[in-house]
């Protein structure tokens, strides 16, 4: 099933759900006041969300939601405020970036903190994890936007030795950087970001160089790309949607610009956020005025709205939902019981662990693997059969000759006892001829004598 | 009909009891017929499954009387097998069990519930019973494993299922503890494999016993590596009838530790001490006691155990089993997550991968030569093994190998450096392919200093003086390739004779040369390493891997494609092996062609000839890869950036998608989509939607737009009026697209005609034009008309020429070519402006030319790169011969 979720920065409005086919509402998550970018699925499994806390709290904390149930299950507590939130598609590792410029990175299934870097010299606005899942991008306040590939992140030798850690850093920003996305196409890939300074840019993977520097009339608060990497769109201060060109021509005398060939539905107020379902070409959109508009990128006409909250919404996101997320399929009943209630990982840590001596002891791993049954029932018999029947034609094989002398000796048998019975008739009829001819001697002898 | 008995065809249904008494009557045998010739069942066997004759299926169940025969055939089948199973001689018996086992998979359902019980009974007393020959036994076995996965199937008979099968488990341990022979515990391990996944509750409790028996039939060391293998999988499977957590990752460091304190014996006096107890501290928490030993029931007759079997130790071939029963352990799915003892592994594998036979001068006294040797000599299997349970770690952790990549990397590259033997090398490569499908572009940039080094070692012994190889290895140098100044023509079909030819005069040599197996590992890893990273700081590398990888491709395919026809004396896994070699090497190819993104692949042109020329193989794995890569390479020439619009079924029907499409611009002007499709070529029904055609419609405007080399994306001109005055003059439509036409021509002559197919496809309306096949004679008819063709094309086959030059083969088939598709392409055109007669195509000829000239000589060429493939740009070609 898939639905948009939506969060807002006002705290009781939670997380709203709507199935994106029928538009029914599904199970609103309570209490969540989500940071801008700060909600995200892992794993399609279940919901997490970065909090927005008090300016006074030292500590970030970072929710996690079941998909089944409204209350919050696990938080955990990152050492410090937690802005942007993204995990990897399998759902295994979650990065969050911290309003002082780290990267906090970690495991889903034990909750390691597996490491800790200093990626920007401000807060971290948005991070996206590239489509092989190898590759993080990250914006920044500070208007750059960096690289890292988590292989070069884990490799200590080449941390040392290595002058920086990221791949790339692109500063063509003046100002926060308010989105980032990544285009399919692995080490061809295109990335887009946005900032407050009302530019959007289009940057090479790998070539690590400008593309395009498109200018908006207006700040541009989130990007969405279309999955043909035809256009992408660009959600504005100023309510608009605004379609820009990647591959697509445009003309120089367009309305708004260079490179933007159009716009889409009219919010009232800014559009904060924006998702693209590849299943059903439908662009969403979440709006400052709390409403989540779910548009038709084609002729441009809104064919949903979802009302979620009177404040702001600031992530939407489209979710394949996994429904009855239980993996633990346990064979025994004795084993279920213990561990239904464990159906999240557990929370995330504060610290890295400096020994990782024990480490090793908490490697969790899902086995996945091909898990599709037997197309057809193995024939076990007639293999068999068959190996038998060979062995038989050889006649080498002791099987062969041990079949072959039961044979014989049923055989054997049999003939024994076909001579015993030869003999018993012969034996009656000798006995027969004796006592007939003693009888007709008896009788007869005259005739005897005759013959 | 009926009257004769006679039957429709070979699908009536009425052949099926017919046919089923007939094989009853003739084949099987009974009590009185004696049983001469086994192969019989065979031939009944597959009789039975061909025709489903057990199936009981009726579509149309109205014909009582069919249904009805039909049942009574398969109830005197059936009878006559439990009468011949339970007949005493034993050949009989064995014909009975097997084809009671077949039935068991093939009846109805329904009959199959009704009559499961009795057949079990009559099957187990089999088992059982003493007196009763081997072979039935065996056969026994097997047709009792189909029965319980065929009860599998029926989740309502469970219950007898289980109560069956938990009867059985007890005398098949013991059948496994006894000496037997090897058809009776294959058929016991199967049967414990069938009972485990279907009936896992009825031999949960008897876990530790089943675990214990099948460890030490493999520690026994009595089993075929056939048997071995099946040992292992059963004992991967066992975790799953309890499927929890602490019970996988207790048998897997049992596995672990067993296969640890095994090296210890072996490796003794050739490594430090410490190694074994990091692992083992790694494997066993500390304050914790181990894990009794496999092989054990319980720890009190450890001590009996280790006192009996401590002095013989493990064969390599059961360490084998135990290391591919953890990597199936790793691979397989399991319900639960599971804790991965990752970095012991990790280190068993190093301890293995570093002891390369030799001893330390401190060791020397303590290690004779004869240890020495025998341990050599089992090395390999042992690295072999190790390496394999390194690609099952990477396939079952996945993204979760991350943090452990950078050390994966280090060991495999030391390790490369070594590494002489072949099918080790065949396995480094795969890993390296592993690691670069799960962790992707991150990784890429690192490995790929390493590959390639090494991929140039397998590969290059014949380019050697071609290129300049960034081989910094030292190895390089100490493996000299024998036969070099021979072979330098020499095909790698030929190297792959010379090795098989023993006994010459440099016979001595000839291991030194690479193994095709190696060729293709090398060729694969290549392929992946372009796939996953191949833009990647590509400069420094790109143009020496195309070099070698068009070069290989045309040496591998050198011979001739048609590798049966010239090769009828070569063998046949020598031919499947050339087969795959040329594969390899062609779709490393394609993968260096594709994952180019920034420049014109230099090779493409010799690139679809070689796929060109593949395909024309028909029915081979070559010529349906070569189809493939004809298919993917014609996005490269012809880019498109797709809009987002319905535009599909428009293709069909010329006139009826054309006011569909219309009415949809129509519709649509009033909103912001207008914005998509400004040039719209309302008036040009053949146009639609098509990025590549309007990109050559506005392609003549574009030397008045200088274009930014950076967003070369936007490269097409931006005044939406060029596409309406296009159309606003049916000439100059035409004379665009002929110029398109001939841009192709010039570019891809191979490529050309689909091109041409595409267009038609495009325009139905001019393929069903009368006059089409008309202006076809018309230019036939006028042969005159070639020389005025000519000069467009001339000019720009001269990249071509120089191409041709080099490969006299296939020269004069390139310019003929050359020469029809451009006759070809006026003649697609011509229909397009409605009655031009032969006279206006010259003229369009001439304007041609001139046109094809001017964009020769245009710098701004260099700028459209990526509208299409630049015509000047060809230099890379012609060096590198």
């Amino acid at each position: 099933m898939e639905v948009v979720i939506a969060s807002s920065s006002v705290g009781d409005a939670g997380i709203g759900c709507w199935d994106l086919h029928t538009g029914a509402e599904q199970l609103r998550h309570k209490s969540c006041a989500s940071t801008a970018r700060g909600l995200t699925s892992v794993g399609h499994r279940f919901l997490a969300s970065s909090q927005l806390r008090d300016p006074s709290a030292t500590s970030g904390s970072v929710f996690y939601w079941s998909w089944d149930r409204p209350q919050v299950e696990v938080k955990s507590f990152p050492t410090e405020p937690i802005l942007p939130l993204a995990a990897n598609s399998e759902g295994t590792y979650i990065v969050g970036g911290g309003v002082s410029g780290e990267i906090y990175l970690w495991e889903v299934p034990t909750g390691k903190l597996l490491r800790k870097w200093h990626a920007h010299y401000r807060g971290v606005t948005c991070l996206v994890f590239s489509d092989d899942d190898s590759l993080i991008v990250s914006g920044s306040e500070d208007g750059s936007v960096r690289v890292w590939s988590l292989f070069m992140i884990f490799d200590d030798m080449r941390r040392q030795e290595a002058t920086h850690l990221y791949e790339h850093s692109f500063t063509g920003h003046a100002l926060k950087v308010t989105d980032v996305v990544i285009g399919y196409g692995g080490s061809n890939a295109i990335i887009v970001s946005a900032s407050e300074d009302r530019t959007c840019k289009v940057w090479s993977l790998s070539k690590g160089i400008l593309l395009r520097n498109i200018v908006f009339p207006s700040m541009i608060y989130a990007i969405a790309l279309d999955p043909g990497e035809h256009v992408f769109y660009a959600g504005s201060r100023d309510g608009k949607i605004y379609v820009a060109a990647l591959n697509a021509e445009s003309s120089s005398n367009d309305a708004y610009g260079l490179y933007i060939i159009g716009s889409l539905a009219d919010h009232s107020k800014a559009v904060t956020c924006l998702a693209y379902s590849n299943s059903l070409n439908l662009l969403v959109s979440g709006s400052e005025d709390g409403m989540v508009r779910v548009s038709d990128p084609k002729s441009g006409n809104v064919v949903r709205m979802f009302r979620h909250s009177k404040g702001p919404i600031n992530n939407v996101q489209i979710v394949r939902k996994q429904l009855g997320f239980n993996p633990r399929i346990v064979v025994n009943p004795q084993g279920s019981s213990r561990r239904h209630e464990s159906a999240l990982p557990p929370p995330l840590e504060k610290y890295t662990n400096s020994n990782d001596d024990d480490s090793d002891f908490r490697t969790v791993v899902t086995l996945h693997g091909a898990s599709y049954g037997p197309l057809e029932s193995p024939r076990i018999s007639s293999n068999a059969m068959n190996e038998q029947i060979e062995e038989l034609q050889r006649q080498s094989s002791s099987y062969a000759a041990e079949m072959e002398l039961e044979g014989l000796k049923v055989d054997c048998k049999r003939s024994m006892q076909m001579v015993e019975r030869w003999k018993q008739m012969y034996e009656n009829l000798h006995q027969f001829c004796v006592d007939e001819l003693l009888d007709i001697n008896q009788a007869e002898p005259t005739k005897a004598g005759f013959t | 009909m009926a009257a004769y008995g006679n039957f429709g065809n070979m699908y009536d249904i009425s052949l099926k009891p017919r046919l089923l008494a007939t094989l009853l009557r003739e084949h099987v045998p009974d009590d009185s017929r004696p049983f001469s010739d086994p192969s019989e069942l065979a031939s009944v066997a597959a009789t039975l499954r061909v025709h489903k004759l057990l199936s009981e299926s009726v579509e149309d169940s109205t014909d009582k009387k069919l249904v009805e025969s039909w049942k009574k055939a398969v109830d005197a089948w059936v009878d006559r097998l439990l009468l011949l199973v339970s007949s005493d001689v034993p050949d009989k018996c064995w014909a009975g069990v097997c084809l009671l086992g077949i039935t068991c998979q093939d009846c109805s359902s329904h009959r199959f519930l009704a009559s499961y019980s009795s057949w079990y009974q009559k099957l187990h007393a089999h088992v059982q019973a003493p007196g009763v020959s081997k072979f039935v036994r065996v056969a026994s076995i097997a047709s009792l494993s189909d029965l319980f996965t065929r009860l599998g199937q029926f989740p309502n008979v469970k219950k007898d299922g289980i109560s069956f099968s938990g009867k059985l488990i007890q005398p098949f341990l013991n059948l496994l503890d006894e000496d037997g022979s090897e058809a009776l515990w294959d058929g016991g391990t199967s049967m414990l494999c069938t009972i485990i996944c279907y009936f896992p509750s009825a031999i949960h409790r008897h876990y530790d016993s089943v675990e214990s028996a099948i460890a030490s039939k493999i520690m026994s060391g009595k089993c075929s590596t056939c048997l071995l293998k099946k040992l292992a999988h059963c004992l991967s499977i066992l975790p799953q009838l309890k499927g929890d957590e602490e019970t996988w990752s207790l048998l897997m460091r049992k596995i672990l530790l067993l296969i640890n304190s095994h090296l210890n014996d072996a490796f003794q006096c050739l490594e430090e001490e410490t190694k074994s107890t990091k692992i083992v501290n790694l494997l066993v928490p500390p304050g914790k006691d181990p894990p009794t030993p496999l092989g054990c029931r319980n720890s009190s007759d450890k001590a009996a155990v280790e006192a009996t079997k401590r002095p013989k130790r493990l064969l390599t071939s059961s360490v084998s089993a135990f290391i591919l029963c953890g990597c199936e352990m790793l691979t397989n799915p399991y319900p639960v997550q599971v804790n991965i003892p990752v970095k012991a592994v990790l280190a068993l594998i190093e301890r293995v991968l570093t002891v390369d036979g030799s001893v330390s001068q401190s060791l020397l006294p303590f290690v004779t030569a004869t240890q020495q040797e025998s341990l050599c000599s089992e090395l390999p299997m042992f690295h072999s093994d190790a390496l394999d349970l390194l690609i099952g770690l990477t396939k079952g952790m996945r993204s979760q190998m991350l943090p452990h990549a950078a050390y994966i990397v280090r060991l495999i590259m030391r390790y490369f450096k070594n590494c002489s033997l072949p099918e080790l090398r065949v396995k480094l490569y795969s890993i390296i392919r592993t690691l670069l499908m799960s962790m992707g572009v991150g990784i890429a940039k690192f490995l790929t200093q390493e590959v390639i080094n090494n991929v140039f070692i397998d590969l290059n012994p014949d380019h050697q003086n071609d290129v300049a190889f960034p081989i910094t290895l030292s190895r390089a140098n100490e493996v000299s390739y024998p036969n070099r100044k021979k072979r330098k023509h020499a095909s790698a079909a030929r190297s792959l004779e010379d090795k098989n030819e023993t006994g010459f005069g440099e016979a001595p040599k000839n291991h030194l040369v690479v193994p095709a197996s190696v060729k293709i590992a090398a060729l694969e890893a290549l392929e992946v390493l372009l796939t996953v990273g191949g833009a990647l700081r590509s400069d420094s590398w790109r143009k020496n891997v195309d070099t070698l990888l068009i070069s290989v491709a045309a040496d591998s395919v050198h011979d001739g494609w048609n590798i049966e026809e010239n090769s009828i004396c070569m063998p046949n896994e020598l031919i499947s092996m050339m087969e795959k070699l040329q594969l390899a090497a062609l779709r490393a190819l394609l993968a260096s062609l594709l994952s180019q993104s920034h420049v014109r692949p230099a090779n493409i042109a010799r690139g679809l000839e070689l796929f060109q020329r593949g395909r024309q193989e028909t029915g081979t794995m070559v010529a349906e890869f070569c189809a493939h890569a004809l298919l993917a390479l014609e996005v490269l020439i012809h880019p498109r950036a797709l809009p987002l619009e319905d535009y599909s079924p428009a293709t069909t029907d010329s006139f009826g998608g054309f006011s569909r499409r219309f009415a949809e611009n129509v519709h649509s002007s009033g909103q912001p989509i207008v914005a998509f499709s400004q040039r719209t070529e309302l008036a040009l029904p053949d146009s639609y939607d098509d990025e590549l055609h309007s990109k050559w419609l506005q392609n003549q405007e574009k030397p008045d737009t200088p274009l930014d080399e950076q967003v070369k994306k936007a490269k097409y001109s931006k005044e939406s009026g060029d596409s309406s005055r296009a159309i606003s003059t049916v000439k100059e439509h035409d004379y665009s697209l002929d110029k398109s036409t001939t841009e192709k021509s010039k570019t891809s002559p191979p490529e050309v005609d689909t091109n041409d197919m595409e267009m038609e496809d495009r325009n139905p309306n001019i393929v069903k034009s009368p006059k089409h096949g008309e202006s076809t004679r018309k230019v036939q008819e006028h042969p005159q008309q070639e020389p005025v063709l000519i000069p467009c094309i001339a000019t720009a086959s001269k990249c071509a020429e120089r191409d041709t030059k080099t490969d006299p083969s296939s020269s004069g088939a390139v310019d003929h070519e050359n020469r029809e598709d451009g006759l070809e392409g006026n003649v697609v055109v011509t229909p397009g402006d409605g009655i031009s007669a032969s006279g206006e195509m010259v003229m369009l000829g001439t304007l041609d030319s001139g046109k094809g000239k001017e964009i020769i000589v245009n710098p701004d060429d260099e700028s459209s790169v990526d509208v299409f493939p630049d015509i000047i740009d060809v230099e890379p070609d012609s060096d590198e011969e």
